[in-house]
């Protein structure tokens, strides 16, 4: 019996830095000596995911080449992660099967604050990014994705001052909205926030457990 | 009508629904690649591909597989559906259709399994997790039909109205088709599916065949796009 | 219906019933052949080392004319009959040892001719063994104007061994304006390696009076279907597949494409064309490349005149 690989949902709108926040996660999460494959769930193309292969199997060796997959969804990223998460699990479970040694799977897919919701047999922990940009009013409007996630990653905070977004009112909308529940702000390019949710991600879906394979076995 | 009949037409409307989860939404069968190379498809064109791949492809393989594993699963002959198995995966040429095909079928029969007690279905899935079954869709969804208590004629009824609404599906979120239209083509594509239905009944697996080389053409240059939306 | 192991489907039976009660089986023949191919001790070369055949079938004596792989035999299978006729049932088994390289051909054209009633059949068996490797690409298929014919090739092909087999048929004698005029051409291609796994399944049916060959997906505009098929080991066909990705490219006049069977351990190209030659152009480079792969030697088109 192949055991249940913790599975990480990250969504968020296009552009809001999904992509970047996994190119910014997984390195840290790698130098800890935790083993990573990621799915992207991608709109339109490969891209990202051929992307992310780039950047974090080929030319860093972090993971396996083909430890990053990108799924087509028929123009249905939501679909594909909420009802009919078919597609997604039959994935997830041909990499267990031959991946007992990964640590953690991490599930990208683009998707609205209205509709953004992971199916719990897909994702055991979510993630939901937005980024200033698109206002300082996001987080009150809540929204499945805003509402339901896990932890709020408020991304691009660095973009506030020209966007005119107050991160004061967002901060306060986030706690109101979310009630207890944490957020994070990131800037993804200067990695400002980064460390909190790899602590996050380390603390309440790995429950602080170790890698697999411990670093020093790895590197033999 | 009968407690029975109307069980029976309760678990054929479950299946072929676009909410049960089989990942078909994702599949264009070969229409995405048709629609890179040309914008301009019709409303007339895609009823002809769809009509081509019913008589040509689907009919004479798929759907004579599915009503025999329906067959062999309702006469527990389970060497026959191991056989039939591994036939209709190794006689899908392209790795992508045959991949997409085990895993709508696998997660389909597991879905199944989760509310149908059958000792068949619960032997597949057994032999899948071995690794000596492929759990091809049609063999998977004739196994679930079964389970169900679907007869065969109505099992090809669904199983070919889900294919083309899969097709259908895919035309109206490339936007080549709009909804009223996705519905008429639909509606128009009922004689033929009746037609093939009656004519495949009867039909043993050594009668399986298949003849569509332009469109397999097509869909190995799908597998090879760089970028796309749907699997197939 | 020993002959096809009750395997075939009941179109095939149905018309071979026919024969039996019309009583015209007799002027079908039966052909057979049998060859084994093994490397001859002394000389390392591949040699024909066993022989059996029946009227109309035979095989020239083998031949080793490749600077390139001297020790590679070359075989040329014979109809004297000129072509297939009604009832006509041929067998062929082909054999290759331990490491036996060989080129197969045909001299011609498979012909067959038009009938009234019944099928003509023929039935091939191919065997690698271990470290074997086969280049078979027969001249076409000409189907004649209402003939109906019936063929099965089974390939048990050692997963360590290579094989390259081709398949052309053209729409009929197309010098006579005979286009699509036949009534049946129903091809079953099955794969296994040496434990009987299946590698790949290929039966096709075409039907040209029942179908409508033009049409879109099936031929479309062309009208000349080819299938290669590719058996190698995994780590080969990864280096065909970047080979095939190079150098072979679509075109107006040709159109291709294709996909991994189920191990990964071969590769099926379906192919569609406007005239034989060009079709039988694209064989030649598929071959060329499967040989300079696997042997690392040149391969050159075959003269038969």
């Amino acid at each position: 019996m192949t055991q249940r690989i913790p599975r990480l949902g990250i969504g968020g709108p296009v552009g809001s830095g999904k992509s970047m926040l996994i190119e910014k996660v997984v390195p840290v999460l790698a130098a800890k000596g935790y083993s990573i494959s990621i799915i992207s769930n991608d709109v339109i193309s490969k891209e990202d995911a051929d992307r992310m292969r780039k950047n974090l199997a080929t030319d860093r060796g972090l993971l396996p080449e083909n430890l990053v997959i990108g799924i087509a969804t028929g123009g249905c990223p939501h679909t594909a992660i909420r009802e009919d998460p078919s597609i997604n699990i039959s994935v997830i479970e041909e990499i267990e099967e031959k991946h007992p040694e990964l640590d953690l799977i991490i599930i990208e897919s683009g998707g609205d604050n209205i509709t953004t919701t992971f199916s719990p047999s897909l994702a055991d922990y979510v993630i939901y990014i937005i980024d200033v940009a698109g206002g300082d009013k996001y987080p009150r409007k809540g929204g499945l994705g805003i509402e339901s996630c896990d932890l709020l990653v408020i991304n691009k905070i660095d973009l506030a001052p020209q966007v005119g977004a107050d991160l004061n009112v967002m901060q306060q909308d986030a706690v109101r909205i979310r009630k207890d529940k944490p957020h994070v702000f990131v800037n993804c390019k200067n990695n400002t926030g980064i460390y909190d949710v790899t602590e996050h991600i380390i603390k309440n879906l790995l429950f602080d457990s170790p890698p697999k394979i411990a670093l020093s076995d790895r590197q033999r | 009508m009968s407690i029975e009949d109307m069980h029976q037409d309760l678990a054929m409307m479950q299946i072929s629904d676009s909410f049960f989860p089989t990942g078909l939404y994702a599949n264009s069968n070969g229409l995405e690649s048709i629609f890179q190379n040309n914008k301009k498809i019709t409303e007339l064109e895609i009823i002809g591909i769809i009509k081509m791949q019913l008589k040509q492809q689907i009919g004479p393989m798929d759907l004579v597989v599915m009503v025999n594993a329906l067959k062999f699963a309702s006469t527990k002959e389970f060497d026959k559906i191991s056989e039939i198995d591994m036939k209709i995966n190794s006689m899908k040429n392209i790795k992508e259709v045959r991949e997409a095909s085990k895993r709508s079928g696998i997660q389909l029969a597991r879905c199944v399994n989760e509310f149908v007690n059958d000792e068949i279905l619960e032997k597949y899935l057994e032999f899948y997790k071995k690794g000596m079954i492929n759990g091809a869709y049609s063999v998977s969804f004739g196994l679930c039909a079964n389970a169900l208590g679907i007869s065969p004629q109505k099992a090809g009824l669904m199983f070919l109205y889900g294919f083309i609404v899969s097709i259908v599906g895919a035309a109206s979120r490339m936007g080549i088709t709009q909804h009223y239209q996705a519905q008429k083509i639909i509606h128009d594509l009922k004689p033929l599916i009746s037609q093939i239905v009656g004519e495949s009944l009867d039909k043993s697996t050594k009668d399986i065949w298949q003849f569509a080389p332009h469109l397999e053409i097509l869909q190995m240059h799908h597998e090879k796009m760089d970028s796309k939306m749907f699997i197939t | 219906m020993d002959f096809l192991n009750n395997k075939a489907s009941s179109e095939i039976l149905q018309h071979n019933e026919e024969i039996k009660q019309l009583g015209v089986d007799k002027s079908g023949k039966t052909g057979k052949l049998k060859i084994v191919l093994d490397i001859e001790s002394i000389s390392g070369r591949t040699i024909i080392k066993e022989k059996e055949s029946v009227f109309p079938l035979s095989v020239k004596k083998e031949m080793y004319y490749d600077q390139f792989q001297p020790k590679m035999t070359h075989v040329y299978i014979v109809s004297s009959s000129g072509g297939i006729l009604q009832g006509d049932k041929y067998m062929i088994d082909i054999i290759l040892e331990k490491n036996a390289l060989a080129h197969i051909t045909t001299q011609g054209a498979t012909r067959v001719y038009g009938m009234n009633v019944s099928n003509a059949i023929q039935v091939v068996n191919v065997s690698l063994d271990d470290g074997a490797y086969l280049e078979f690409i027969p001249d076409q298929i000409i189907p004649y104007k209402n003939s109906r014919f019936y063929q099965e090739i089974n390939f048990r092909v050692h997963d360590n061994a290579t094989m390259i087999y081709s398949e052309i048929i053209s729409p009929g004698r197309i010098g006579m304006g005979e286009i699509f005029d036949y009534e049946m051409c129903y091809l079953r291609t099955i794969g296994k390696n040496h434990k009987d796994e299946l590698r790949f399944t290929d039966y096709t049916k075409i039907e040209p009076k029942k179908m409508n060959l033009q049409d879109f997906g099936v031929l479309g505009q062309k009208q000349i279907m080819a299938t290669v098929y590719i058996l190698a080991k995994r780590n080969d066909i990864e280096k065909i597949i970047q080979t095939l990705e190079n150098e072979i490219k679509n075109s107006s006049e040709i159109e291709f494409g294709w996909s991994t069977m189920t191990k990964e351990n071969g590769i099926l190209l379906r192919i569609l064309g406007n005239t034989t030659r060009d079709v039988i152009r694209l064989v030649y480079d598929i071959t060329k490349i499967v040989r300079k792969t696997i042997l690392n030697s040149d391969f050159h088109e075959i003269r038969k005149t």
